[in-house]
């Protein structure tokens, strides 16, 4: 299958406000799911915009399943869910979904069809009736995730989908996405919850400071995290020297586990060990997790 | 063609729920009609006024033409208000982004927008003539075609407006654009009329100077000045379109 989602060197510099994304080379296959990451203004939503032609690119240029993002016709199996989400107040949920599936290519009966079955997947079908003036902001973020749903897109882009839900909603709406993901849709998501994307993503890409710094997968990514050196019998005499060295030491009675983070503090943990004559038992790859990866690319001051 | 007309009667839907919008028309229609339907005295005198000044037809010509020109001057707010807010406001609250996250075009949203517009224009005109009809028959004045003639006018010259007013409202707040709009006619600048070739020419669409002049146009003026309309409002609507394309929906 060919790249539903391609970028090259794509990149927004606005006439007065500066630069919102440089240089996103980005490809995504079918089937794929898909994680952003990025702290406030890292240029998520940016890229997200670029895609569905909000606005237009300084540099570069975006394809949706080949066609060039600036024609209609690329977004004919796209759902979209925007990070702040704004529906016209006089449409009546109901309304609002035969209206989308209607612009979506859909028949008037399977409309009408589709937009009953989505209400009730979103468990909205109690609220079909009323007007979207009256709808809270939590209800709202599910009924736009149920209008980009709603003619079972083959490319999902999601900004912050679970933005506004309590913890039981957003697993429902996890569980939604996986199964989008399980009928073949790729999956674009931009998020916050480090969780929700470990839990959809076959790939994440981080984004810091208007520039993607890692694509991989969360196992690919993990593995980069440095090593642990188990020594069943540290020397109290070791404890300080191993402090100089920046790496983390857990004590379990005599029994120590050193966290390195590269092959460099590796080495010079091991050499400590040497000169004190600790025995090494064993030495592991140190898996991160994904938010010590997102920690690390971002800085510390920026939280996910 | 599909999505025009989705997005169009999605217009007609959101002028409907309005509620400012609707009260304009509804208030514009009703001020005109019960003042013209129930001052019964200010309507003789001003038919006396008329007759003794130029006949029984200037008289009838100068009744017909006030309830008109009222009519007409309600027309114009609403359809101002109408059109500067039918694409410019969606594209800054941002609502229309759902709209073009489907397989649409920039270019079907804005026409989808201004069929829709259309459509509020030519029902307020519709009524408008409707009153103005129903004025005549209640009255008992021999108003004859020219009953019909100002809704024809009416709505050619609103569709002018209307279209300029899309425009500008692209290119600045919904506010100052119907504003504008309202006030750029090329009649403004004469006699040299430097602007003719820019601005609509909103006075040949008078349409209670041609009632109280009791001046029939004949079809093939009548189809001239409709294809006038047509013309300027297509010009108006292309340069909407070249605007909105170009606009960045943040």
């Amino acid at each position: 299958m060919g790249a539903v989602i391609r970028t090259e060197g794509l990149g927004k510099t606005y006439r007065r406000g500066g630069t919102a994304l440089r240089s996103l080379d980005l490809e995504l296959s079918g089937g794929e799911a898909f994680g952003f990451l990025g702290p406030n203004g890292a240029g998520k939503s940016t890229a997200i915009h670029l895609l569905l032609d909000f606005i237009r690119p300084s540099e570069g240029a975006a394809f949706l399943s080949g066609e060039p993002a600036s024609r209609s016709r690329a977004r004919r199996r796209v759902g979209h869910v925007p990070e702040t989400v704004r529906l016209p107040g006089y449409y009546t949920g109901w309304g609002l979904l035969e209206f989308q599936a209607g612009l979506a290519g859909l028949g008037r009966p399977e409309r009408a069809r589709r937009a009953s079955r989505m209400l009730e997947t979103v468990c909205l079908a109690h609220a079909a009736g009323r007007r979207l003036s009256g709808y809270s902001k939590g209800v709202l973020q599910r009924l736009a995730l149920s209008q980009a749903l709603i003619a079972e897109p083959d490319l999902l882009i999601l900004d912050e989908p679970t933005f506004n839900l309590d913890p039981q909603v957003r697993k429902h709406v996890r569980d939604l996405l996986l199964e989008a993901k399980g009928r073949g849709a790729t999956v674009f998501i931009s998020s916050h919850i480090l969780s929700e994307v470990e839990a959809v993503c076959d790939r994440v890409g981080i984004l810091a400071k208007e520039v993607l710094r890692r694509v991989g997968t969360p196992t690919d990514l993990s593995a980069g995290g440095g090593s642990e050196i188990v020594v069943p019998e540290l020397p109290a005499t070791a404890i300080e020297a191993l402090s100089m060295t920046g790496a983390q030491v857990v004590l379990n009675g005599r029994k120590a586990t050193i966290a390195c983070d590269g092959p460099d503090q590796e080495a010079e943990v091991r050499r400590v060990l040497e000169e004190r004559g600790a025995a090494v038992d064993a030495v592991h790859a140190r898996p991160q997790s994904l938010e010590e990866i997102f920690r690390r690319e971002v800085g510390p001051e920026a939280g996910p | 063609m599909k999505p025009i007309l989705l997005i169009a009667a999605d217009s007609v839907w959101w002028m409907l729920h309005r509620r400012l919008l609707v009260a304009a028309a509804v208030v514009a229609l009703g001020i005109t009609s019960v003042a013209d339907l129930t001052s019964s005295e200010l309507r003789e005198s001003i038919f006396v006024l008329g007759t003794d000044q130029g006949g029984t037809d200037l008289g009838y010509g100068i009744v017909l033409a006030t309830f008109v020109g009222m009519a007409e001057l309600g027309g114009t707010l609403v359809t101002l208000l109408i059109s500067s807010t039918a694409v410019a406001v969606g594209a800054a609250s941002g609502v229309v982004r759902p709209v073009l996250a489907r397989p649409v075009s920039r270019a079907e949203l804005v026409v989808g927008r201004y069929f829709g517009a259309i459509v509020g224009i030519f029902c307020y005109s519709l009524v408008a003539g409707t009153a103005a009809y129903a004025f005549s028959v209640a009255g008992d004045l021999d108003f004859g075609p020219r009953a019909w003639l100002a809704p024809c006018l009416m709505a050619c010259g609103n569709l002018m407006g209307g279209s300029l007013a899309v425009l500008l409202s692209l290119l600045t707040r919904p506010a100052m654009a119907a504003a504008v709009a309202f006030f750029a006619s090329a009649e403004w600048f004469s006699p040299a009329k430097p602007l003719y070739f820019l601005l609509p020419s909103y006075d040949r669409f008078g349409a209670s100077t041609v009632v109280m002049e009791a001046r029939m146009l004949t079809f093939g003026e009548l189809s001239a000045l409709t294809l006038y309309a047509v013309d300027v409002s297509a010009i108006f609507l292309l340069l909407s379109i070249w605007r909105f394309h170009r606009m960045e929906l943040k």
